[in-house]
């Protein structure tokens, strides 16, 4: 487990608590689970409590990162490779199914695998039988299967980049991981609890959160999860150690959230006004289906101001 | 029984919509757990997943029963002359509650769960020695347990349960809410992926939501 492995289970909103009741549930039976959310939402956490809650535990836990995996080497690693098998493959290597006999394999953010290297993880899910490269015979190893994504895996299916019996393999029991935002009165909680286990990392004296700041960051929809609030904590503690932090100290994007209506950033190349008002103006009359007046609304714009617009740019 | 029977029956059918969000991943665990010769004939599994509901609706029953008793001898004691009407407006707060809830209004109302943990706590070992299970009396008992999961949805209509008069009364109502939360359970155990699609889709929740505040509301204007 990483260093902030404690902190990820942190958690007693009513959500959480209900994921975790399912998944020690379904920790006890030996069922393929897939873990879908957010990313930083701590799923390998999850699933690794998952694996300390099973039978299997006094066996290895793997985890495999399928977006790390460098294309060439993802076979090999997986399946493992025989002597010789090719160029640099001076001896036996068992590959991650192997070490995890008896125990648990962790494939996080499964959507990224290769479909080559899709077809035989299914060989594998369905016998329970693997080929290392290079090698004549079949291997059989005795492994649970956790998975889990951040992707829309159903539209991975659709645009034919994961295949679709393995999707319906996988996906038998989804779990989904809420979000931080989705977890009722845990940023609270969070906060002091990772600001005071991080102060004793780094032997510092731990700050306090003004009410406005902890408003502020209750408010923040934290799209980086609990890997972003920790982050948040150990920069605040570094820079703010023993003291109280306001809102004002907060970092800009938290602090304007609610000023901030929509995601629209300028380029430092800068814009043409002109230009981006006559693309607005085109999507709103797109939306409204050539309706003039529902056009206007949309653009928060009375129909007569609308209308002038749409002749001064000689639009239709 | 102001709200009665019927609304018992609607709370567990619209409610099995936050149902399925977590029961229905834990119905699918218990029928992927069993074995494969069980799995593959249709019938079998059939028998054992009526066998977890069966378990999991005898407790609901269980607790409904006591909670008639309890709130019966309450409402005596509190007021025999507005027992009921403080009753019948406190089950209509809750049903609402419970209807913002599903409609994702209100979901602070989850709070309510953690007054089940301490229970749950104490089953949940229980539990897992029945697991895996591979006959039906350990389906049946498995279901008893699993029956006492903290959920915010029993919790409500356990406290509408409280007035229904008796302990007879009490446990019909919660039988009927069992039996509501059937079809979206059952059917999780089959059609997992898409029925947990279906009930995260948040016009879904609303929908169902609506319903049931309409349905508390108009049992309460009737009633009043």
């Amino acid at each position: 487990m990483n260093k902030s492995s404690n902190y990820e289970l942190l958690g007693k909103s009513p959500e959480f608590e209900a994921l975790l009741r399912s998944l020690d549930i379904a920790a006890v039976t030996d069922v393929t689970l897939i873990l879908t959310g957010e990313s930083g939402t701590g799923k390998e956490l999850l699933a690794h409590h998952v694996h300390t809650r099973s039978r299997r535990n006094g066996a290895p836990f793997v985890a495999i990162n399928c977006a790390a995996l460098p294309e060439g080497l993802a076979e090999s690693e997986l399946f493992g490779h025989v002597k010789g098998a090719f160029t640099g493959a001076v001896t036996d290597n068992p590959g991650r199914i192997s070490q995890a006999e008896g125990g648990t394999l962790f494939l996080d953010e499964i959507g990224e695998m290769s479909l080559d290297i899709q077809a035989k993880l299914l060989r594998f899910l369905e016998s329970g039988e693997f080929q290392p490269v290079g090698s004549l015979k079949q291997r059989h190893a005795d492994v649970r299967l956790l998975a889990a994504t951040n992707a829309d895996l159903r539209k991975k299916v659709e645009d034919g980049s994961f295949r679709e019996d393995l999707y319906y393999r996988l996906n038998i029991i989804p779990f989904h991981v809420p979000a931080l935002r989705e977890r009722t009165g845990d940023v609270e909680l969070l906060i002091p609890e990772i600001t005071k286990r991080l102060s004793e990392t780094y032997s510092l004296p731990v700050p306090s959160y003004s009410k406005a700041a902890m408003d502020c960051l209750k408010r923040y929809a934290w799209p980086g999860n609990i890997r972003e609030l920790r982050n948040l904590c150990e920069r605040m503690l570094i820079l703010f150690n023993g003291r109280e932090i306001t809102d004002g100290n907060l970092p800009r994007e938290i602090r304007h959230q609610q000023t901030k209506r929509w995601t629209f950033a300028l380029p430092d190349s800068g814009i043409r006004l002109d230009e981006l008002e006559q693309e607005l103006l085109q999507q709103a009359l797109e939306k409204s289906q050539g309706n003039q007046s529902k056009a206007a609304r949309i653009l928060g714009l009375s129909r007569y101001a609308f209308m002038y617009r749409l002749k001064k740019y000689q639009l239709q | 029984m102001e709200i009665g029977y019927l609304g018992a029956f609607l709370m567990g059918l619209f409610g099995a919509l936050h149902c399925v969000g977590m029961c229905g991943s834990i119905m699918g665990v218990l029928t992927f757990s069993l074995p494969v010769d069980i799995r593959s004939r249709p019938a079998q599994l059939a028998g054992f997943l009526s066998y977890y509901s069966l378990g999991r609706i005898f407790s609901y029953t269980l607790a409904g029963a006591l909670a008639g008793a309890f709130g019966a001898g309450l409402l005596f004691r509190i007021s025999p002359q507005y027992g009921h009407s403080i009753l019948l407006l406190t089950a209509t707060i809750l049903m609402v509650a419970v209807g913002l809830y599903l409609a994702g209004w209100f979901p602070a109302f989850a709070r309510i769960e953690k007054a089940g943990s301490p229970i749950w706590k104490k089953l949940e070992p229980l539990g897992r020695k029945l697991l895996p299970v591979t006959s039906p009396w350990q389906a049946l008992l498995y279901g008893l347990i699993w029956g006492w999961l903290p959920c915010g949805l029993v919790y409500s209509a356990l406290f509408i349960a409280l007035g229904q008069g008796g302990w007879l009364q009490g446990g019909l109502f919660m039988l009927l809410f069992g039996i509501g939360t059937l079809p979206a359970v059952m059917a999780t155990g089959i059609f997992a992926e898409q029925i947990l699609r279906f009930a995260r889709n948040p016009r879904m929740r609303m929908i169902a939501g609506l319903l049931l505040i309409a349905f508390a509301l108009t049992g309460l204007i009737i009633n009043w």
